[in-house]
């Protein structure tokens, strides 16, 4: 017999970013909310005090999701086998309290205006030939201006670094020019700059684009936030993304949302609780959530309303594994939509440049701490004739560089010893002789966009299981020529710059690799869950509401209908403000009804 | 809920569970010194200077069954002693051996010092004493994969195996199905058996040359003699475990057991663990700071206990008991 809990207003997956959000909103607003994170508690002091360990942290990934009790299985297409990532490779899931919200590299863009409409506006300005064959892109069910005030509403009340491009449809020197316009500037001047980044900017500046410092949810400066607690601004000690933040100078669930929901009084979080399943009645509605408790029992907590706020892969798992009488493939996959429009992103090192005898001090700072080009996302650039559709932003790799996961990386001489796939040994006198490089070379990166196609969905495994001995996710994904050659494009300009910076040697990946689970590459899974205008093309309403089980809410990158070629998380955040705004004026009144 | 990661067979029984079947032979006591000396492990308790109470959240490998500082955290900055095993996972033999692998993968001298001078065999050793399975997170359900080759048919579907085409096996990332321990004794084991193969003598014994060949053999893998030997963990496997461990006890903090005098930050030019570097330090082209370990890091608001406040002052004052585990 399961542990039945009395019933709240509203309970949460997870503890991260989206349900610190909607804790601190709905607890305002009177209702009782629970959260069941599978993870323990942690706080900034003292957890993260004393946490500057490479081995332990970055290496062996202590706050990242326990995949040894449930992974992802990973295949390139319906015809090759699945098999679950054993070890951390592509992607970084977090676990315990703030969840990954903890250990971001906090790099925050706001996604591009024609992000949103992206297949209507492609279609206008190219027709519909632009995109290629078996694509299942859809617009967003909203716009960038609807969603405009929910990003600003994020960055002000937790504090934000950048400088700001466009200001209401001004244009701002030294920002970003191809940003959406915003109503207000960032609330902090950017981070430091990088002698890596600076020297990658020279260049880019050089070629006529546009480089400027990475926006970021690490304070530049002090900065008091809504929790009314003055924090600290960033110290570059280095130790940032697969860390927590020892100041606090990095944004995260923990630095004011949790703080405040928990002072109201109404907010419990339950750590160790392991959510096996989204309970319905025999009208389809939701119950509440079933899981495993800490004593090692089931538990179930009953409640109005259901927010799934886990990351991508556990809230689309959690749809599939919760079938039941009135929902026989899941909830939210009355119509088969669940699983659909699975998108990555694209984020690889087209070209390294050593150059002898320099130290970049690229140990210090952190991913924000760089320069970014803009001239080649989205579609700020013509793509007419290019055979492709997408784009990304190209950066210098210039913060937060560790030794144990990157001496590997350090071009190699000619001449020097090549393995059988044709790489350097990273082994012998050779490799020893380079490592007095290690910090002399820069990594100009790739972040480009990840479209959603018919081939790449998600579903449940059939050979592989969790320690409950319930079905693993698969994740069904590959790259296509649409994307090897926004790659090539991309890659070519990102070594025109290389050229210009002018390394002694440099290493070049100019064409896009298969698919792989082995590197890590970003924690930006994203769709399996989305948004749409109707129940035919999508999982849930533009509030993440999901369209067959009306009182449960997907939050997260899991709406994403394709991926667009930035960092998802102030998107992620600025839609869950965007749906407690119409849940306050709407849902409310009458639970469990479906929100126009 | 199983535990996490470490989770295969129960700890040591034996002297070496590094032990492959046939028992130490009696070069036992010779090889012990030698053991010492290449490992830098003692059969005593050190006073580790330098070595401060770890904070909340610094981390220790868990010590070895039955051994281990155990009990409360002595106050604020006071040394501690370390107890360091007497003896750990691997043999005598075994440490002759990867002791001789790791000299090959980083090469080093007094000058410039290498994996040997760096501690790296030690760090092994406490590594695999420490943790029965993996010291990372990993997943290790059935069925595991086998690869086989595209041009000849897809072998028969067999219990416990998923057939994957040899090439793409790569793409997938680790897929062994053996811990550590395992990988190591049966490895070490295979490797010198590949070495009487090759060249008559054990590996250890080896001109240099020999041995780079081998170890480049067994990274390849392409050759038939290496992938019958190395059946059925194959020599790649056991490769990619002893270089990442090799660079892990190279490179990471000196509390794991390798990185001696921070030779490894050294030579890469790291100042490892540090509070701060200022935005104007960011802009030297001539930066330098001591390296420093995660031991020799000051205290954040030193005086405090874990329990008076958290860097945002309120929540444990306002929820005493808590709402929060």
């Amino acid at each position: 017999m399961a542990v039945e809990h009395p019933e709240v207003d509203v309970v949460t997956v997870g503890a991260g970013w989206t349900a610190a959000i909607a804790a601190h909103q709905l607890t305002a607003e009177g209702l009782e909310v629970v959260s069941l994170e599978k993870g323990r508690a942690q706080w900034t002091w003292p957890d993260f005090a004393h946490n500057h360990d490479e081995l332990r942290f970055s290496t062996r990934g202590e706050l990242l999701h326990a995949l040894e009790q449930e992974t992802w299985t990973w295949r390139p297409n319906r015809g090759a086998p699945s098999l679950p990532m054993r070890q951390y490779g592509a992607f970084h899931p977090g676990e315990n309290l703030g969840g990954a919200g903890v250990h971001w590299s906090a790099v925050t863009w706001r996604f591009l205006p024609s992000d949103f409409d992206y297949v209507t506006h492609h279609v206008e300005r190219y027709g519909p030939g632009i995109f290629p064959d078996g694509h299942s892109n859809q617009d967003w069910p909203l716009t960038y201006d609807e969603l405009e005030p929910y990003f600003t509403q994020f960055e002000q009340e937790t504090g934000m670094s950048g400088r700001t491009g466009n200001l209401a449809g001004e244009i701002i020197e030294g920002g970003n020019p191809f940003e959406g316009p915003r109503s207000k500037p960032y609330p902090l001047p950017p981070l430091a700059s990088t002698r890596a980044g600076l020297r990658f900017a020279e260049a880019a500046e050089t070629l006529g684009y546009h480089p400027f410092v990475q926006p970021s949810s690490i304070l530049s400066e002090g900065f008091t936030d809504i929790s009314g607690a003055p924090r600290s601004g960033c110290e570059y000690c280095g130790f940032c993304t697969r860390f927590g933040c020892h100041v606090d100078a990095k944004t995260s669930p923990l630095t004011a949302h949790i703080p405040l929901a928990l002072d109201s009084g109404r907010y419990e979080i339950r750590t160790r609780c392991y959510v096996t399943g989204i309970e319905v009645d025999n009208t389809g509605q939701a119950t509440g959530l079933s899981y495993v408790g800490p004593d090692g029992r089931e538990h179930f907590q009953p409640a109005g309303t259901v927010l799934l706020c886990g990351y991508t892969l556990t809230n689309v798992r959690l749809l599939l594994l919760s079938t039941s009488r009135a929902h026989p493939d899941g909830v939210g996959n009355d119509r088969g939509q669940v699983g659909r429009n699975c998108t990555y992103q694209i984020w690889q090192n087209p070209v390294t440049g050593l150059f002898e005898g320099e130290r970049f001090n690229t140990f210090m700072g952190n991913t924000s701490t760089s320069h970014a080009i803009y001239d080649f996302a989205g579609d700020v650039f013509d793509h007419t004739g290019l055979g492709f559709v997408g784009g990304g932003q190209i950066f210098a790799d210039a913060g937060e560089r560790m030794p144990i996961g990157t001496v590997a990386d350090i071009p190699a001489a000619e001449g020097d010893p090549t393995n059988a796939e044709d790489e350097p040994r990273a082994w012998g006198q050779a490799f020893k002789d380079r490592l007095q490089h290690w910090d002399s070379y820069i990594p100009l990166m790739i972040q480009a966009e990840s479209p959603a196609y018919e081939m790449n969905r998600f579903d449940l495994d059939p050979n592989y299981t969790d320690g409950l001995g319930r079905p693993l996710l698969r994740m069904t994904f590959d790259w296509t020529d649409n994307e090897r050659r926004m790659y090539a494009f991309l890659a070519e300009r990102a070594n025109q710059i290389m050229s210009v910076m002018g390394p002694d040697r440099r290493s070049e990946q100019l064409e896009l690799e298969d698919y792989n689970i082995a590197d890590y590459q970003s924690t930006h899974n994203q769709g399996g869950a989305i948004m749409g205008t109707s129940p035919d093309n999508s999982v849930t309403n533009r509030y993440g509401q999901v369209w067959d089980t009306p009182n449960v809410f997907v939050m997260g990158a899991a709406l994403f209908p394709q991926n667009p070629g930035a960092n998802p998380t102030v998107t992620v955040n600025a839609l869950a403000y965007h749906a407690l705004a119409a849940m306050k004026q709407q849902y409310l009144r009458s639970p469990g009804e479906l929100m126009s | 809920m199983d535990t996490p990661s470490d989770h295969d067979e129960p700890g040591p029984g034996r002297e070496h569970p590094g032990d492959d079947d046939p028992p130490v032979t009696g070069r036992t006591r010779l090889s012990r010194r030698w053991f010492l000396a290449a490992t830098g492990t003692a059969a005593t308790v050190t006073l580790v200077p330098g070595c401060r109470t770890r904070e909340s959240g610094a981390p220790t490998e868990r010590p070895a069954e039955g051994r281990g500082t155990g009990g409360a955290i002595p106050p604020d900055g006071t040394q501690v002693p370390q107890a360091r095993p007497a003896a750990g996972f691997l043999n005598p033999e075994q440490v002759g051996l990867v002791a001789a692998i790791a000299a090959r993968l980083i090469p080093g001298d007094e000058e410039e010092p290498g994996a040997l001078e760096a501690g790296v065999v030690g760090y092994i050793d406490r590594l695999l004493s420490t943790h029965p399975g993996y010291p990372e997170r990993t997943y290790t359900r059935g069925p595991f994969a086998e690869g086989y080759d595209p041009d000849e048919e897809e072998p028969e579907p067999e219990e416990g195996v998923i057939w994957v085409e040899e090439e793409e096996l790569p793409r997938y990332g680790w897929q062994s199905g053996f811990p550590p321990r395992e990988l190591y004794r049966m490895g070490l084991a295979r490797l010198d058996e590949l070495a009487q193969q090759r060249h008559g003598s054990p590996f250890v014994d080896l001109a240099e040359h020999e041995q780079d060949g081998l170890i480049e053999a067994i990274e390849d893998d392409e050759d038939d003699d290496v992938a019958e030997i190395f059946e059925p963990i194959g020599a790649n496997v056991f490769f990619q475990l002893v270089h990442q461990h090799t660079l892990e006890g190279f490179l990471a903090d000196p509390m794991y057991g390798g990185n001696r005098q921070l030779v490894g930050w050294r030579a890469v030019g790291w100042p490892g663990a540090q509070r701060a570097y200022s935005p104007q330090e960011m802009l030297q082209p001539d930066f330098h700071r001591e390296p420093q370990a995660l031991g020799d890091l000051h205290p954040l608001n030193p005086g405090h206990r874990h329990d008076e406040h958290d860097a945002l002052g309120s929540v444990r004052r306002r929820h005493p008991a808590g709402p929060i585990d």
